[in-house]
């Protein structure tokens, strides 16, 4: 059985967390008709996170998931059209079925890493469909490889055809990429892929790790650019993928022309991997807590550094932000963190 | 329209044959199963009734199963004279000591369940094997007493790591199953024969189920095309309900004490051709077979290894016939209740 | 009514057996059966130690009994639902439906007049509905909203796998329940499930956009009465941010921590519709 690698370039979707979700029409419409000329296998469009996430909570997209999905559907001919679902913000009603309908190829259907049996309708949904269906499991880092593995099986379970482990919050390092990668091929026979985050310069690397131990998916946006500090640049992996001869047919003169576009039309601010990234991902702590933890700290008067430590220490996660401030205030009494 | 028992009841006529040589069952008074509510279940009242209709017997059947959701569908045009028990096996609390022939189906046969609830699948394989020999041990009538199990133990696939962990579950529940009730042939004499079963399809099959029949169907019927998520190329031994039925009938009455059967069908067909038929059963011009983005490892074949002569039927129901009925059968009774 | 009101539970997993505990200490309720299919399950085993007289029959029992019951708690699926219902109309039973079955119209203890006279099936929305519609129509009441939104955050712990399995219906009632009782044109529920170790407290924000003018102490008033309201019957339930008016866009956030009856007081989402429902079934005893 040949094991191409599919890749997935997550530029209009990832990289919208960046802009707060306001890409244009224009903008999907130019990257589409110039990454579509490269041989690149799935474009992923849409909110940063996902189909139906547009809300207050999250930030309101500054075109609907329909108007966003239809200018790319048309400006693809070549590469498949892919969209990332999290069950609990999207449902199968409201946001599937118009995907479906839109002629959306793949759907790539997301949790937290330890709650897998919640996309089981979706994923079950999109195989009735005959779409192309992986499951994604996000902040990975936060459990075992084996544990892991047993999400994972779950999603393969339902009708996903391949998972994908997400480095969320930039944690890992090659020899840790490696250690999951190996684990999940040995104990499930979906394909696996993997999606890195650069907080410790390690997207590239780690990337590479990942296929070189069997992932047959692998994601990156143009210039990396993401949220933070960013995700795999697209066109330097994949350069070195076809330099190792592991990719055949892409042209990387087209690659590279098409992120320098999207460097001029999308990208406002090159990513950047700020001291806080750097710390943020050694503790293993959810990207979003960036800005809270900025401000309690400084309200506060304690180092953000301390506090980024201790919430990694106890496993934080999103929406426990009110766990920073309890954090913060006890690093401000006892001059450490709390020790259990 | 037919009703559903009508629907299934002709099918036992292609198999006449075998049925006529079933004479030990005919002489059964009663005839026990548990999981009657289930694919094999309900398979095996109806061909019971069939008997009952056609032979002019008498057999009543004892029926055991914590849901009687499809039984009550066939329930008031059966003539047979029944008791149901609607419990879970490991709650039973007696079984009639006029039981001729035991068939002991009860049993989640969704793999993945093992993955969400393993603790109630393992308590159904084994503590409700145990408690229903706890009542089976003053059976003196009992002439054969049939264990449906998984032919996965018979597959040296098995051994393989990388298989799910829920299907792993499954086939160790299964096995400790097996042993508990070797065990008691040997300890309170019960006439066993376990018999391992591969994939089947047809009627009271619910749409939902993750088979590969099922999925085809449900595919078809929705998006009007059928997708291959594998090369297409491993094998699958399907068999029709009615053959099952007939074959696990046979079984009871050659009644091969502390043996192990294989029930499945002798032909196997590749996922690919499977696809094909399937898509030309349905009258949509532009059914397309589409082939996934990802390529699969180690597919694995799931087909009986052992000679199964013995077991096998004079005229089986041809494949394409069974899927014909199958599909009609869902578009008939099921289509809009899924 | 001068006797106590007979009710039924059917559906003997976690919610049914908190309800249990509920009823047993009502002064208005007295629990004649607690039904399920399982003889040996946790909730049934539990129920036998308290002496409430039990069922393994399911739907079965309801169909065949003589005992006389005022009111049924279904706390088994939607599909169930919608068969065992027309068992209880049959009989005459009044049912709160604890499902997102939506048969009977949506009920929130301090926002509906719906007698008893009127219904017979009284659909309790879900646990993110009974925390923020409360709050949403608080909102509502000062000013005229276009969008309202509810994000429910609760513990892996406490989300079963009916709730797993139903995440959809979840959302789609929630919406239908938060455009009802506000007059929005347009709404969105989230539900976000938390892995965290200890396990978190339920948490709900509310927010909304306002079309045209609110005035803020009207608001704030508005919104610590509907807190006080729920609070009366569910102790747990407490405003821990806002109502802020920013702009067009008005967020506060309440937090629900359990009683602890039978699940552990971060379980707040399955204790605050429980507690709603039995608020709608002593109402039976006021009628």
């Amino acid at each position: 059985m040949s094991h191409h690698l599919i890749i997935s370039d997550l530029t209009l979707r990832d990289g919208n967390h960046a802009l707060q979700h306001q890409l244009s029409l224009d903008q999907v419409s130019s990257y589409c008709k110039s990454i579509d000329e490269v041989g690149i296998d799935v474009i992923e469009v849409g909110h940063g996170n996902g189909l139906g996430a547009s809300s207050l909570q999250v930030g309101i997209s500054k075109f609907s998931d329909e108007q966003l999905l239809t200018t790319a559907r048309e400006s693809l001919k070549r590469s498949k059209l892919g969209v990332h679902v999290i069950p609990g913000f999207a449902t199968i009603k409201n946001d599937l079925s118009m995907a479906v309908d839109l002629g959306v190829d793949v759907f790539r259907i997301a949790c937290h890493c330890s709650e897998a049996d919640l996309t089981r309708r979706h994923i079950e949904f999109c195989r009735d469909n005959g779409k192309d269906v992986f499951g994604v499991l996000m902040m990975s880092h936060m459990l075992d490889s084996k544990e892991l593995a047993l999400q994972a099986q779950k999603m393969e379970s339902y009708g996903a055809e391949g998972v994908i482990f997400m480095d969320s919050s930039g944690h890992f390092l090659p020899e840790d990429v490696t250690e999951r990668d190996h684990r999940l091929k040995e104990l499930t026979t979906s394909a696996i892929g993997f999606h890195a985050h650069n907080n410790l310069g390690m997207s590239v690397a780690n990337s590479l790790a990942a296929v070189n131990a069997g992932a047959s998916l692998i994601d990156g946006c143009a210039k990396g650019f993401g949220a933070g500090a960013g995700n795999t640049p697209i066109e330097v992996l994949v350069a070195i993928l076809k330099s190792k001869g592991i990719v055949g047919d892409i042209d990387i003169d087209k690659l590279l022309y098409a992120t320098d576009l999207a460097r001029e039309e999308i990208i406002n601010f090159p990513s950047e991997i700020s001291s806080l990234s750097v710390v943020s991902g050694l503790s293993g702590v959810f990207s979003g807590f960036l800005k809270p933890v900025l401000s309690i700290s400084n309200e506060l008067d304690v180092n953000p550094n301390a506090v980024f430590r201790e919430l990694g220490r106890l496993k934080a996660v999103a929406g426990q932000e009110d766990l920073i401030y309890e954090v913060a205030n006890s690093i401000k009494n006892h001059g450490i963190g709390k020790h259990d | 329209m037919t009703d559903r028992l009508n629907f299934v009841l002709s099918d036992f006529k292609r198999l006449d044959a075998d049925i006529e040589k079933l004479s030990e069952i005919f002489m059964a008074e009663k005839i026990a199963i548990t999981g009657a509510n289930g694919f094999l279940g309900m398979w095996l009242i109806c061909l019971v009734e069939y008997i009952n209709r056609t032979k002019e017997k008498d057999i009543q059947l004892f029926l055991i199963d914590k849901s009687c959701s499809q039984f009550e569908k066939i329930s008031t045009n059966l003539t047979t004279r029944y008791e149901f028990i609607k419990c879970k096996i490991e709650s039973l609390t007696s079984i009639p000591l006029d039981v001729d022939f035991f068939i002991h189906a009860a049993g989640n046969p969704d793999a993945r369940d093992y993955l969400e609830d393993p603790l109630g699948g393992f308590s159904t394989d084994t503590c409700g094997a145990l408690n229903l020999l706890k009542h089976l041990k003053d059976s003196e009538k009992l002439k054969s007493f049939i264990f449906t199990s998984t032919g996965w133990l018979s597959s040296k696939e098995i051994l393989q790591p990388n298989l799910n962990e829920g299907l792993k579950r499954y086939v160790e529940s299964k096995e400790c199953a097996e042993r508990i009730i070797f065990a008691a042939s040997d300890q309170i004499k019960l006439p066993v024969t376990i018999v391992r079963l591969y994939s089947y399809f047809g009627p009271f099959q619910k749409l939902s189920s993750p088979w590969v029949v099922n999925e085809f169907v449900r595919s078809a019927l929705v998006s009007k095309g059928l997708k291959l998520y594998s090369s297409g190329e491993s094998k699958r031994a399907l068999m029709y309900g009615a053959d099952l039925a007939v074959s696990i009938a046979k079984a009871l009455c050659a009644c091969k004490k502390s043996n192990v059967l294989e029930v499945g069908s002798v032909d196997s067909i590749t996922i690919w051709d499977l696809a094909n038929k399937i898509a030309s059963i349905f009258d949509i011009s532009t059914m397309k077979i589409e082939r996934s983005m990802i390529s699969k490892d180690n597919e694995s074949d799931f087909v009986p290894s052992l000679e199964l002569k013995e077991m096998s039927l004079t005229k089986n129901t041809d494949i394409d016939s069974a899927l014909t009925r199958t599909i009609r059968w869902y578009q008939e009774f099921e289509n809009n209740e899924s | 009514m001068s006797r106590k009101v007979k009710v039924a539970i059917i559906g003997t997993g976690n919610i049914g057996t908190d309800l249990l505990i509920k009823v047993l200490r009502s002064e208005k309720l007295e629990c004649v059966k607690f039904v399920g299919r399982n003889s040996l399950s946790t909730g049934m085993r539990r129920a036998s130690e308290l002496g409430v007289s039990c069922s393994d029959q399911s739907i079965e029992f309801f169909k065949t009994t003589d005992e006389h019951i005022d009111v049924v708690f279904d706390a088994t699926s939607a599909s169930a639902h919608v068969t065992n219902d027309e068992v209880f109309s049959e009989k005459g039973i009044v049912c709160i439906d604890m499902t997102p079955a939506l048969i009977g119209p949506l009920t929130l203890p301090t926002l509906c007049e719906t007698t008893f006279k009127e219904a017979r099936n009284f659909n309790m929305v879900t646990c993110g509905g009974q925390a923020s519609v409360p709050i949403a129509a608080a909102y509502s009441k000062v000013c005229k909203l276009d969008y309202v939104e509810g994000i429910s955050s609760i513990a892996s712990r406490s989300a079963g796998p009916a709730t797993r399995d139903n995440l959809d219906e979840y959302i789609n009632t929630t919406e239908i329940a938060l455009k009802q009782f506000t007059n929005a044109s347009r709404s969105k529920a989230i539900l976000n499930l938390n892995p965290a170790s200890p396990p978190i407290d339920m948490q709900t924000t509310v927010r909304a956009l306002v079309n045209g003018y609110c005035n803020v102490e009207f608001l704030r008033q508005s919104v610590m009465s509907a807190v006080e309201e729920v609070s009366k019957f569910v102790p747990g339930y407490k405003l821990v941010f806002g109502p802020v008016l920013d702009g067009n866009k008005i967020i506060s956030t309440v937090r629900v921590k359990g009683n602890g009856d039978y699940l552990p007081s971060y379980a707040g989402n399955l204790d605050i519709i429980n507690a709603a429902a039995i608020s709608v079934a002593e109402k039976f005893f006021d009628q």
